[in-house]
C-alpha cells in the first residue's frame, strides 16, 4: 500500500451526468417490477432525469475533477444543456411517436438518456480516455436505437452501416489518440498544452503529433458528418425511428464540435496552421452537397438527412473561423440549431403513422393539422434563415464570423447555398399550404407530450429570434 | 548478442502479424480469414509482452482471442454456408481507388516514420509486473473512467437485450 | 458579464423607489393572460378565459395609474434597459422602457380603454366559437400595444408595431372561414407592408446618420446633428411618417380600415378605433423634436391630415353600414390628430387621441349592441333599422352622449380637444386647413346625427322576426358603455382653457423642446376674444350640422333622396368612396400585374434560359451525387479513407 494516494473525486462535478445515469437506472428497474406497458413511467422518470440534470449544470464552477479527467467549465455547462434540451425534447416527441407502433419501452428512454450521458461526459472531457468512452456511450446507445425497430428492414440497415462506419471512423479516431499520446507522453489536455507551450518538443518537428490529429479530426469528421465522411448520414438518418434521428442530427453532432473545439482550439490553438486549409476545403464541400442534395431528394426525412449535412458545414464555417466570434457564433448556432431541427424531425415523427413519407404526402397538412404544419413552417423559415427566428441570428452571426476572420469566399459560398436552401425548405411549405392532399393521410393523434415539445422548441426558435441575447449572455462568459 | 536477439523476436512477430493480417484481408472465405486473425492477436500479444507490458498481454490473449475471435468464429459458422461462402467481387472502381488511397495513407507513414525523432530510452529488463500499478490507478487516478466504463457495459447489456430478444407478440 | 450585470442594475434599488419602477409589471399581466389562455384556454380554462383576460387588464390599469400618479407627482422621465436584446460588438441595442408624461397618457388610454373593453367582450363574444381564442389574441394585442407606448428606442417601438399588426390581422380574420374576412385580413396586410417598409427604412437612415435609436439620444443629439429643415432630416421624417400613414389609415393607404370593420365588434373598438390607429399618432408625437426640425414634413403631415378628414367625412355620407360609417368617422378624426401634428400643437393631438379613444369606442360599443341584437356578426344596414330607442334605452343614450361629443358640443369631450385644434391651426396662421377642419367639423355633426337619427329614431324598418327578437344588451354590456359614456361627458373636462389647462401643462415637458424650436407663433393679438369666438363659430357649425341631418332624416326624409337626384355626381363619388380602392385597383394593382407582364416576357426571353440551364446543371449534378450514394458500406468506407487521406495529406505534406 505504498503510494495509495486518494483521489480528489468532486462528485459535484459530475452530478448531472449522474442524475442521468440514476434515472436510467431507476427506469430499468421500473422496468423489471412494474411493467410500464405505455412508457408513461419512463418518460416521466426521463423528464424528471433531465430538468434535474439540467438545474445541475447552473452549478458549474470551472474545477477540474477527478484527477483531471473532466472539467466543470462554463464551456462545458453551456454545451451540457444543449444536449439536454435536445434529449428532452426528444424524449418528449418519442412516447407518442413509438407508442403508435406499440413500442413504448423502457429501453428506449434508457439508452437515450445513456446517449445523453455520453454526450455530457464528452462535451466535459479533458482528457483522451473520458472523451473516447463518452464517445463510444454517446455511439454505442445510438446504434442500438437506430435499429429499435426491428421488424422494420431499413431501420436494421440504418443501424448495421452506422455501427459498421461508426466503429471504422472510432478506429481512426483511437489510432491519432494513440499517436498524439505518443508523441506528447501524455493523454491529458491540460499536461498536453503544457508540453507544447514549454517548447519542447516544438510543433511542425512531430510529424506524429500532427498524424495523430489529422486521425482524430477524421474521426470526430464522421460525427459531425462532413464531406466525405458523410456518406452514412442519408441512409441511417432515413432508416432510424425519427426521434432518434433527431437525437443524432443534433446533440451526437454537438457532441463532435464540442470535442473539435475542446481538441483544436483549447488544446492546440497552434496546430490550426496545419488544418486550416484541409478543413477549408471540408467546409466548402459539406456546405455544397449537403444543399445540392436536399434539393433533389423526394422523401422527407432524407431531404432533411442532407439538409442537416449542409448545417453542419455552416458548423464548420463557424468552427473554421477560429476565432472569438467564431466560436461564439457555433455556440450560438448550436442552440438554434438544435430548436429548428428537433423541432422538424418531431413534425415529421407525429405527421403521419407510417415512416418515411414523401415531401408530396405532405400536401394539405396544413387543413387536417393546421398545429403541426403551423410549427413545421416556423420550423422551416427558421432553416432557411428568416428575421424573427432562431435561424436568422444563427446565421448572422456565423457569416460575420466567418467575414471577421477573413474567410469572404467561404461566406459568400454559404450565402449563396443558403439562398439555394430557401427552394427545398419553402418547397415543403407550398406543398402544406397550397396543394390538396390526394390520399388521407393520418396523422398521429398529437397527445400531451409532443405537442409540448413541438410548442417548447417553437418557443425557443422565436425567443432566440427575438431575444437572442439571452443565449448570448451566457457565451460571453465562455471564453 | 542481445541487442541481435531482440530485433529477430520483433521482426518474427511483425511478421506474422502483417502476413496474418494481409491473409485477412484477402482470403476468399471468411472461415480462413477468421483463422488468419488468430494469428494477428497472438503476434500483438507477442508485441505486447516482448515490451514488458504482461498484463496488456494477457488481456489480449483472454479478451481477443479467448472471447471476441472465438464468438466471431461461431457466428460465422453457424451462417449461412458455414463461412465457406465465397465473399463478393469487388467494383471496378473500388480497387484503383482503393489502391491509391492506401497507397498514398502509405506515403504519408513513411514521411512520419522518417522525420520523427523518436525518443529512443532503455527499458529495464526485469521489469517489475505491471498488474499491480495498473490496478491503484484504475481505483485511484483513473477512477472516473472505470465507472463511466461500468455504465458503458450497462448500456451494451441493454443495447444487447434490446436487439437480441425475440418479441412477446412475435411468439403467438 | 458587463451584460449580465446591466441586468442587475435595472432591479437593483440604488435610487431611490418610484411606483414607475413597476411598470415592467404593465405588459406582464395581460401576457400572462394570453399564455394562459393560448395553453390552457380550450380545454381548462374555457369561458373562464374572458374573465382572466378581463382581471389581467385590470392589474395592467392599477400599475398604469400608479406609473402614472407617479409621473404626475415627480415630473421626471423614467428610463430603463431591462438587458442587451441584440449585441454584436460595438452594436448595442438594450430592451428597455420609457416612461414620460406622453406614454403616461397612452398607457391610460390603453388599459383604462382596453379594460372597458374585455369586459363589454366577455358579454359580446359569449357563445362563439372559438371564445378561447379571442381572448388569446386580445391580451397579445395589449401585451404589444404597451410595448409600443412603453418602448424606449424605436426597435421596441417597432417590435410592438408589428405586434399589433399582427394581432390586428388575427383577429380581423377571426372568422377565418367566411371569405372576406380573410379578403380583409389580407388587404390590412399587404397595405401595411407599403407603410412598414417606410418605416424601417427611415429608421435604418435615422440609425446611419444619427448612430442611435434610442429616444433619449434622438433628444439629445438630433439639433446637433441636423440643422433645421436639411435634406437629411427631411426624408427620415416623411419616410417614417409613410409608416404612420399605414398604420393610422390616412391617404394614401387608408382603405384598409373599413374592410378591417369584419372583425368582432370589441376588435374595431380597441384596435381600430381607440388604440392601435393611433400609433401613428403618438410615433409622430414621440419624436416631435425630428419633426419640429423638418418643416417640410410637418406640412406634409398637416395636409395629409387635414384632406384625410374632410375626405373621410364626406364618405361616411352616403355610406349605409352602421361600423362601416363608424370606420370612415375613425380615419377622419385620425386626420384631426395628424392636423394637429402638423400646425406643432402635439399636444391637442395628442389630447383628441384620448377624448377619441373614449367616445369613438363607446360608438362602436354600442353599435356592436345594436349588431348583438340583430344577431348579427358583420355589420347592420342602418336603412333596416330605425327606432331602436324604444327597445334598446341604454344603448341609445351611450350613444346619443358619444354622438354629441363627437359633433363637438360643450361640455361634452369632443369639444374641447377639438375646437383646441382648430383654433391652434387658425392661430398658427394656418387659415386653409382650419377652414377644411371647420367644414369637416360640420360633416362629422352631420353623417353622425345621420347615423344616430337612421338608428334609433323613427319606425322600426327590419323584419318582423327581427323585431321581435331585439333587445337591450346584458349588463356586462351596458355597464361598459356607461363608463365610456361618462368619459365622453366628462373626458375633456381636464383641459378647459383658460380656467383649467391641466393637460397641457402636464404634457409640456415633453414638447417644450421643440415648441421653442418651432419659435413663438403664439401671439395672435387678443388672443382670448379668438378664441371664445372661434369656439362659438365651431359650436355654431356643429349645431348646424346636427340640425340638418335631423331635418334630413327625421323631418323630411325626403329631403336626402332630393339631394342625391340632384347632384346625382357628388352623391355617387361619396358613395363609392371617390373611388380610391377602384383607383388603386387600375393603377396600383394593374400596374404591378404589367410590371410583372413585362418581368415575365424577359424572364422567358432570357433568365428562364439561364436558370434553366443552372437548374439542369444542378440537377445533373446532384444525380450524379445521388448515384455515388450507392448504399453499399464499402464505398462509404472508401469514402471515408479517401477522406482521411485528404486530411493526411493536406496536414502533413
Amino acid at each position: 500500500m505504498n503510494n495509495f494516494a486518494v483521489p480528489i473525486l468532486g462528485i459535484q462535478g459530475i452530478m448531472p451526468e449522474l442524475l442521468l445515469s440514476l434515472a436510467a437506472v431507476l427506469i430499468l428497474l421500473l422496468e423489471m417490477t412494474a411493467g410500464d406497458r405505455e412508457g408513461h413511467g419512463a418518460l416521466s422518470l426521463s423528464v424528471a432525469g433531465l430538468i434535474l440534470a439540467f438545474i445541475a449544470t447552473f452549478g458549474a464552477d470551472g474545477k477540474q475533477v477527478f484527477s483531471s479527467l473532466l472539467v466543470n467549465d462554463n464551456l462545458s455547462a453551456l454545451l451540457d444543456r444543449v444536449f439536454l434540451m435536445a434529449a428532452f425534447l426528444v424524449t418528449l416527441v418519442s412516447r407518442p411517436y413509438l407508442a403508435n407502433y406499440g413500442l413504448a419501452k423502457g429501453e428506449f428512454f434508457v439508452l437515450l438518456l445513456l446517449a445523453t450521458v455520453g454526450m455530457m461526459v464528452m462535451g466535459a472531457a479533458m482528457d483522451f480516455i473520458t472523451m473516447f468512452l463518452g464517445l463510444e456511450m454517446l455511439s454505442l446507445s445510438l446504434y442500438v436505437l437506430a435499429g429499435f425497430f426491428k421488424k422494420d428492414v431499413l431501420s436494421g440497415e440504418a443501424a448495421f452501416k452506422y455501427f459498421i462506419l461508426g466503429a471504422f471512423a472510432t478506429g481512426f479516431l483511437v489510432f491519432g489518440m494513440a499517436f498524439v499520446f505518443g508523441a506528447l507522453g501524455t493523454t491529458n489536455f491540460a499536461a498536453m498544452a503544457h508540453t507544447l507551450s514549454a517548447g519542447s518538443p516544438p510543433f511542425p518537428s512531430v510529424p506524429t503529433l500532427l498524424f495523430g490529429l489529422a486521425l482524430i479530426l477524421a474521426g470526430l469528421g464522421f460525427k459531425i458528418s462532413l464531406v466525405p465522411f458523410h456518406t452514412w448520414v442519408p441512409d441511417v438518418y432515413t432508416g432510424a425511428p425519427t426521434p432518434v434521428t433527431a437525437l443524432i442530427a443534433t446533440g451526437s453532432k454537438a457532441a463532435g464540435f464540442a470535442a473539435l473545439v475542446r481538441i483544436f482550439m483549447i488544446t492546440f490553438p497552434g496546430s490550426f496552421q496545419f488544418w486550416g486549409a484541409a478543413f477549408w476545403w471540408l467546409a466548402l464541400l459539406t456546405m455544397i452537397v449537403g444543399n445540392l442534395f436536399a434539393l433533389v431528394q423526394v422523401e422527407i426525412k432524407r431531404m432533411f438527412a442532407y439538409s442537416s449535412v449542409a448545417n453542419g458545414g455552416y458548423l464548420a464555417m463557424a468552427f473554421l473561423s477560429h476565432s472569438d466570434v467564431g466560436i461564439k457564433a457555433l455556440l450560438f448556432y448550436l442552440f438554434a440549431y438544435t430548436f429548428m431541427t428537433v423541432g422538424v424531425f418531431g413534425v415529421v415523427s407525429l405527421a403521419g403513422r407510417r415512416e418515411r413519407l414523401l415531401i408530396s404526402e405532405y400536401a394539405g397538412l396544413s387543413r387536417e393539422n393546421p398545429f403541426l404544419a403551423a410549427v413545421m413552417s416556423l420550423f422551416l423559415l427558421s432553416l432557411a434563415g428568416m428575421p424573427g427566428t432562431a435561424g436568422f441570428f444563427g446565421k448572422f452571426y456565423l457569416f460575420a464570423g466567418a467575414v471577421r476572420s477573413g474567410y469572404l469566399g467561404l461566406a459568400l459560398v454559404g450565402i449563396l447555398t443558403t439562398i439555394l436552401s430557401f427552394y427545398y425548405y419553402l418547397r415543403v411549405i407550398v406543398y402544406m399550404y397550397m396543394r390538396e392532399s390526394e390520399m388521407p393521410r393520418e396523422a398521429l393523434e398529437l397527445a400531451g407530450s409532443g405537442r409540448t415539445a413541438l410548442v417548447l422548441a417553437a418557443a425557443g426558435v422565436l425567443i432566440l429570434g427575438c431575444f437572442p441575447n439571452l443565449i448570448w449572455i451566457s457565451i460571453e462568459q465562455v471564453f | 548478442m542481445d541487442e541481435w536477439l531482440s530485433s529477430l523476436v520483433f521482426w518474427t512477430l511483425a511478421a506474422v502479424i502483417v502476413g496474418s493480417a494481409l491473409i485477412t484481408a484477402f482470403a476468399r472465405t471468411l472461415v480462413y480469414a477468421g483463422f488468419a486473425l488468430l494469428f494477428t492477436f497472438l503476434g500483438v500479444m507477442g508485441l505486447y509482452l516482448y515490451l514488458a507490458a504482461d498484463f496488456l498481454g494477457i488481456a489480449q490473449l483472454v479478451i481477443y482471442v479467448g472471447g471476441i475471435l472465438v464468438l466471431l468464429l461461431f457466428g460465422v459458422m453457424f451462417t449461412q454456408g458455414g463461412g465457406l461462402m465465397k465473399q463478393p467481387g469487388r467494383g471496378a472502381i473500388q480497387i484503383p481507388s482503393a489502391v491509391m488511397a492506401v497507397g498514398m495513407a502509405f506515403v504519408v507513414l513513411l514521411h512520419v516514420v522518417l522525420y520523427t525523432p523518436w525518443p529512443v530510452m532503455a527499458v529495464e529488463r526485469a521489469a517489475e509486473p505491471t498488474t499491480r500499478t495498473i490496478g491503484t490507478l484504475l481505483l485511484t487516478k483513473y477512477l472516473l473512467p472505470f465507472e463511466v466504463a461500468s455504465v458503458l457495459l450497462l448500456m451494451a447489456l441493454v443495447g444487447a437485450v434490446v436487439l437480441a430478444r425475440r418479441e412477446a407478440k412475435e411468439q403467438k | 458579464m458587463e451584460n449580465g450585470q446591466g441586468i442587475i442594475t435595472a432591479f437593483s434599488t440604488a435610487e431611490p423607489f418610484r411606483w414607475v419602477g413597476l411598470v415592467w409589471l404593465v405588459p406582464l399581466f395581460p401576457a400572462a393572460a394570453t399564455l394562459l389562455n393560448g395553453l390552457l384556454g380550450r380545454k381548462v380554462i374555457r369561458y373562464r378565459t374572458g374573465q382572466l383576460a378581463t382581471v389581467a387588464m385590470l392589474g395592467a390599469l392599477i400599475v398604469s395609474l400608479l406609473c402614472i400618479w407617479d409621473i404626475a407627482r415627480t415630473g421626471q422621465p423614467y428610463n430603463v434597459d431591462y438587458f442587451i436584446w441584440i449585441g454584436v460588438g460595438d452594436f448595442q441595442l438594450p430592451f428597455g422602457f420609457y416612461v414620460d408624461q406622453l406614454t403616461a397618457v397612452m398607457l391610460f388610454v390603453v388599459s383604462f380603454v382596453g379594460t372597458v373593453i374585455f369586459l363589454y367582450a366577455i358579454g359580446y363574444m359569449h357563445g362563439h366559437p372559438g371564445y378561447w381564442r379571442f381572448f388569446t389574441y386580445m391580451p397579445l394585442f395589449a401585451v404589444m400595444m404597451f410595448l409600443l407606448v412603453l418602448g424606449n428606442s424605436l426597435p421596441v417601438l417597432f417590435v410592438g408595431w408589428e405586434g399589433v399588426g399582427l394581432c390586428s390581422y388575427l383577429l380581423i380574420g377571426y372568422f377565418f372561414d367566411r371569405d372576406y374576412a380573410a379578403q380583409a385580413g389580407r388587404k390590412a396586410f399587404i397595405v401595411n407592408r407599403i407603410g412598414d417598409f417606410g418605416f424601417l427604412l427611415g429608421m435604418l437612415l435615422l440609425y446611419w446618420t444619427l448612430g442611435s435609436v434610442r429616444f433619449t439620444d434622438i433628444v439629445e443629439h438630433a439639433p446637433d446633428i441636423y440643422p433645421a429643415g436639411s435634406v437629411m432630416i427631411t426624408v427620415i421624417t416623411l419616410l417614417l411618417f409613410l409608416g404612420a400613414t399605414g398604420k393610422s389609415a390616412q391617404i394614401p393607404l387608408f382603405v384598409w380600415l373599413p374592410d378591417a370593420m369584419a372583425g368582432p365588434t370589441p376588435v374595431s373598438a380597441l384596435i381600430h378605433a381607440a388604440t392601435m390607429v393611433t400609433a401613428g399618432v403618438y410615433m409622430i408625437a414621440r419624436l416631435n423634436l425630428l419633426y419640429s426640425l423638418a418643416p417640410i414634413s410637418l406640412l406634409v403631415v398637416g395636409t395629409v391630415g387635414a384632406l384625410t378628414a374632410l375626405m373621410a367625412a364626406t364618405i361616411a355620407f352616403t355610406q349605409r353600414e352602421a361600423k362601416r360609417i363608424l370606420a370612415y368617422s375613425t380615419i377622419s378624426q385620425l386626420g384631426y390628430m395628424f392636423l394637429a401634428l402638423g400646425v406643432g400643437a402635439f399636444d391637442a393631438g395628442i389630447f383628441h387621441l384620448m377624448t377619441h379613444a373614449f367616445f369613438k369606442a363607446c360608438l362602436f360599443l354600442s353599435a356592436g349592441s345594436v349588431l348583438h341584437a340583430f344577431h348579427e356578426d358583420r355589420d347592420v344596414d342602418i336603412f333596416q333599422a330605425g327606432g331602436l330607442r324604444r327597445y334598446m334605452p341604454m344603448t341609445r343614450l351611450a350613444f346619443l352622449v358619444s354622438a354629441v361629443a363627437i359633433a363637438g358640443i360643450p361640455p361634452f369631450a369632443g369639444f374641447f380637444s377639438k375646437d383646441e385644434i382648430l383654433f391652434e391651426a387658425f392661430a398658427g396662421g394656418y387659415i386653409l386647413f382650419w377652414g377644411i377642419g371647420l367644414t369637416a367639423a360640420f360633416c362629422t355633426a352631420f353623417y353622425m346625427f345621420r347615423l344616430y337619427s337612421l338608428l334609433f329614431s323613427g319606425e322600426f324598418r327590419g323584419t318582423e322576426h327581427q323585431r321581435r327578437h331585439l333587445h337591450e344588451c346584458p349588463f356586462i354590456m351596458w355597464f361598459p358603455l356607461v363608463i365610456l359614456a361618462l368619459l365622453s361627458l366628462v373626458g375633456g373636462w381636464v383641459n378647459i382653457p383658460g380656467l383649467f389647462p391641466k393637460f397641457h401643462a402636464f404634457l409640456r415637458p415633453v414638447f417644450a423642446e421643440a415648441h421653442e424650436l418651432a419659435g413663438p407663433h403664439r401671439e395672435l393679438a387678443g388672443a382670448r376674444i379668438w378664441e371664445i369666438s372661434l369656439a362659438l363659430l365651431s359650436v355654431l357649425v356643429a349645431l348646424t350640422g346636427i340640425f340638418a341631418a335631423r331635418l334630413c332624416y327625421v323631418q323630411l326624409p325626403k329631403l336626402p333622396h332630393w339631394f342625391a337626384e340632384t347632384f346625382p355626381s357628388l352623391f355617387i363619388a361619396s358613395l363609392h368612396k371617390y373611388w380610391i380602392d377602384e383607383a388603386y385597383q387600375a393603377t396600383v394593382v394593374k400596374g404591378f400585374y404589367s410590371a410583372c407582364r413585362l418581368a415575365q416576357w424577359c424572364d422567358n426571353r432570357i433568365i428562364v434560359a439561364g436558370l434553366n440551364a443552372f437548374a439542369a446543371l444542378i440537377r445533373h449534378l446532384s444525380e450524379i451525387g445521388t448515384q455515388l450514394q450507392t448504399g453499399y458500406v464499402r464505398h462509404y468506407a472508401l469514402a471515408i479513407v479517401i477522406g482521411v487521406v485528404f486530411l493526411l495529406i493536406g496536414m502533413l505534406l
